[in-house]
């Protein structure tokens, strides 16, 4: 199993490509050099062929589900391959046991969820029994708890099977502790490859290109700089315990041991949310559901949004985040309950009043775009409103070198990059002027200098003075940036409050499959020692153990 | 879903999928030949009567009804207003109704009121079978079913996937118009000339974007996974054979088939709407008497 990991633009997906063909046959261009995949030189095999032997899983589920049912998508591969069906069906069954899809076989693939989907085409790829497997960030799309169980499928399989796998993710701190190799790319080469744990030490390395490794093995890092002995890699949460642990005991017997009280600390830092602010958005007792399949997608959501607040609201896919949301600037409508948006009934105001109030961005920057050049997708926005002329020049040359998309503003925004075309999106509502920023998923399915750079403009309009209220699955991200985070489960708000309150909690958190950073995980486990269990980042970690260890 | 395919384990569920195939040919052509409402009333009970036995909840079938019911008065109303051949028994003339070749009346037949039940009717069977198929037969039965009449793999390929992706046509139109909504865009106007206009021009651009890339992305997927490896050689998972209650079932068509056609031809007279009206002559002949004929 080799974990392979880069910046966007690394050359991961081409590096796949090549392995089965797909590169030279689907994607031209110029080839040197030779790829033998099995012994098989790609340049002389048919692309199908190849793709018997390794193929491939890609990032986005619905893109690769191509029947009507999840039964005859998972035969679709062995019945090209000329599989006798008897044996297909036996198949069938297998994986659709393993895919945990039971009681899903006739279902369409497409009306799944996201995780389910992912899944299914797992499942369709190994039941043509390849040797080797080839997964092109298979979790990027899913929601924690779909990634958590995705990832294991995949280790399962690896396992039982004894296949060769190729995995290509970002999620290093999840994967790393069950690979054998990991391979680190930049700019198209190869920069670094070996065991996980030398590769993970070279942290210079991976500043500079642009990766995050495991806080587990960050954390060891920082602390030798801080000259303290380590004496081993640690990436996981456990295997950081272990080593804080002995590092922790060795110099506790040296002075007196502390005193053992079970009663953890707290990083003493007052709330920075909220303060004496104005409320600009508030729901009460918000219920919602959708007619067609008579869902409760939410039940009973009462929230209070004060101006300047940077909130991430949290959960699993189907929790109602975005549902939440759409209420905000009148996309739905409360079934029953209240919402107000600087003190205007959401169900008395038109969608164009509430959206002067409150910009609204899609996860997709390709569902919202539809205008030829950039100028006139920022210029949409305000002349649906009305603005005046110079206006709108003005609010365009401003969004767009808040963004830094000066220099792009002729150009077709299709031609751009992803990391681009979000901002775009993102520009295409600041030109309407709105009070309050909300944008649904920013980060999912971006590696991490993209995530940070949207996050880094996300911060910049908070400090300018928006109301930034963004969804998100990565918890690392939350942790970072933002304030306060709401946490939301079955169409019910879980938890609200500062995010150092919220992310200690994590018995709370887990009861809906999500975990803080593994660097609070680390913090908590290792509270005996007094070390304050709503540690958020790395350096304030370091330290904590540093203080510890120097007052010993 | 609305359309998704509800499985079930009864002799409908079991047919061989050009049986099924068949069956739905033979009942779209009775629905076009015949129009007569007593003949149509009689198909559409034996149609719910089947997607009873097969399954399908009533609730799905009082969906349709409920969702359409304007379009189908609308129906009655205009054809009643239009349809008066020679020889037609006017119940009344309705007045001030500017329609051709009356002057400012027109003739509200026997005649006419019965042609319109029975092409409404037509148009409640055609809708109620149209969902009957998708509910009760799994695209992939249609798809193996074509593709052992000589259809080519490819075209069934096609096929299936285009019936996969509807759903998430649907989902990507509504994200599109929602997040042009967000931006203040408005597409509600009364006037249909502009309403389209809003719709189409902002609304294409990303659509045809997605589609285009979907085709991409569809062409990968099958090719990685060997569609193209030998698609004569390729096998079918699902077993088609014909077994005894297949035949069965094509025999049981082909004599349905056979009285529908007989009975309308030389027992009821063609199927149009003139056996019922023959029937209501029989039944009050005083009162279809003392009517007004139209010359």
């Amino acid at each position: 199993m080799l974990l392979v990991t880069g910046p966007a633009g690394a050359g991961k997906t081409s590096l796949c490509c090549c392995v089965n063909g797909l590169i030279p046959y689907f994607y031209r261009g110029k080839l040197d050099g030779r790829v033998l995949t099995k012994g098989m030189r790609t340049t002389e095999h048919p692309l199908s062929s190849l793709c018997y032997v390794a193929p491939i899983l890609f990032q986005d589920p619905e893109a690769q589900l191509v029947c009507p049912d999840v039964q005859s998508e998972i035969a679709f591969g062995p019945e090209n391959y000329g599989v006798e069906p008897g044996e297909i069906r036996r198949r069938v069954k297998t994986y659709v046991d393993a895919a945990r899809l039971e009681g899903y076989e006739d279902r369409n693939p497409h009306t799944l969820s996201g995780g389910q989907q992912q899944a299914c085409a797992l499942a369709a790829v190994v039941a043509v029994h390849p040797e080797i497997l080839i997964l092109d960030e298979p979790t990027s799309n899913l929601d924690p708890y779909s990634s958590i169980h995705m990832l294991k499928l995949i280790v399962e399989l690896g396992r039982s099977q004894g296949k060769t796998m190729v995995i290509v993710e970002h999620k290093i701190e999840e994967l790393a502790p069950f690979v054998d190799r990991m391979a680190v790319m930049n700019k198209g080469e190869i920069v670094s490859i070996g065991e996980p744990r030398s590769v993970l030490g070279e942290a210079d390395l991976m500043d500079q290109i642009g990766i995050k490794p495991p806080q587990a093995s960050l954390l060891a890092v920082e602390l030798r700089k801080a000259g303290i002995d380590i004496d081993s890699a640690p990436i996981t949460v456990e295997e950081a315990k272990t080593a804080f642990t002995r590092l922790l005991d060795l110099n506790a017997t040296k002075t007196k041991r502390r005193s053992l009280s079970t009663e953890s600390t707290r990083v003493a830092v007052p709330p920075a949310y909220s303060v004496g602010r104005e409320l600009v958005i508030q729901t009460q007792d918000l219920w919602h559901t959708y007619p067609v399949a008579n869902v409760n997608a939410l039940r009973g959501v009462s929230l209070s949004i004060y101006h300047k607040d940077f909130v991430a609201i949290i959960g699993q896919n189907g929790s109602g985040k975005t549902s939440l949301v759409k209420h905000f600037n009148g996309l739905l409508r409360p079934t029953k309950g209240k919402v107000f948006v600087y003190g205007l009934d959401t169900s008395k105001a038109s969608l164009v009043q509430l959206s002067r109030k409150v910009g609204f961005c899609h996860q997709n920057p390709d569902h919202q775009l539809c205008h030829e050049t950039v100028r006139k997708e920022l210029e949409f926005g305000p002349k649906n409103l009305g603005v005046p002329d110079a206006e709108i020049e003005r609010r365009v040359l401003d969004a767009a070198r808040g963004v830094d998309l000066e220099n792009t503003l002729d150009r077709d925004p299709f031609k751009l990059s992803k990391g681009e075309r979000t901002r775009v999106a993102i520009a295409s509502i600041l030109t309407m002027g709105p009070d309050v920023v909300v944008v649904d998923e920013p980060t999912t399915g971006q590696d991490y200098q993209r995530a940070k750079e949207i996050m880094d403009l996300m911060r910049k309009l908070n400090s300018d003075g928006k109301t930034i209220i963004i969804i998100s699955h990565d918890m690392n991200i939350a942790a970072e940036y933002v304030d306060r985070v709401v946490v939301m489960k079955d169409g019910q708000v879980l938890v609200d409050g500062a995010v150092r309150d919220v992310f200690a909690q994590t018995e709370l958190l887990a009861t809906t499959h999500l975990r803080p950073p593994q660097v609070t995980m680390i913090a908590q486990e290792l509270r005996q020692y007094g070390i304050p269990r709503d540690v958020l980042t790395v350096g304030e970690m370091r330290d904590a153990l540093t203080n510890l260890i120097g007052s010993a | 879903m609305a359309f998704e395919y509800i499985p079930g384990d009864d002799a409908f569920h079991r047919l061989d999928p050009r049986v099924k195939i068949v069956f739905w040919l033979v009942m779209i052509f009775a629905i076009t030949a015949f129009t007569d409402p007593i003949f149509m009333v009689a198909l559409f009970v034996g149609v719910l009567l089947l997607v009873r036995y097969a399954g399908m909840p009533m609730g799905k079938v009082a969906s349709i009804l409920k969702a359409i019911w304007p379009i189908l008065v609308g129906w009655v109303v205009i054809c009643t207003l239009y349809y008066h051949p020679r020889g037609s028994y006017v119940m009344f003339w309705a007045p001030f109704l500017p329609i051709f070749g009356f002057g400012w009346r027109v003739p509200i037949t026997v005649d006419g009121l019965t042609y319109a039940v029975g092409v409404t009717l037509k148009i409640m069977c055609t809708l109620l079978i149209l969902r009957m198929i998708m509910v009760l037969t799994p695209a992939r039965d249609l798809i193996i079913g074509l593709i052992k009449f000589r259809l080519p793999p490819e075209f069934g390929m096609a096929l299936a996937t285009g019936f996969g992706f509807v759903p998430v046509l649907i989902k990507e139109t509504e994200t599109i118009r929602e997040a042009l909504e967000s931006r203040g865009w408005r597409y509600n106007y009364v006037n249909p000339a502009q309403r389209m206009k809003a719709l189409y021009t902002k609304m294409l651009i990303p659509s045809i974007r997605g589609s285009f890339r979907h085709a991409a992305d569809i062409a990968l997927a099958m090719e990685t996974r060997g569609f193209s490896y030998n698609i004569r050689g390729r096998t079918y998972v699902q077993e088609v054979r014909l077994r005894r209650s297949d035949y069965v079932a094509i025999v049981l068509i082909f004599a349905l088939l056979t009285i529908m056609a007989v009975t309308s031809r030389w027992v009821l007279g063609w199927g149009d709407y003139t056996t019922t009206v023959n029937i209501l002559r029989a039944m009050f002949p005083e009162y279809l008497a003392g009517l007004e004929r139209l010359p």
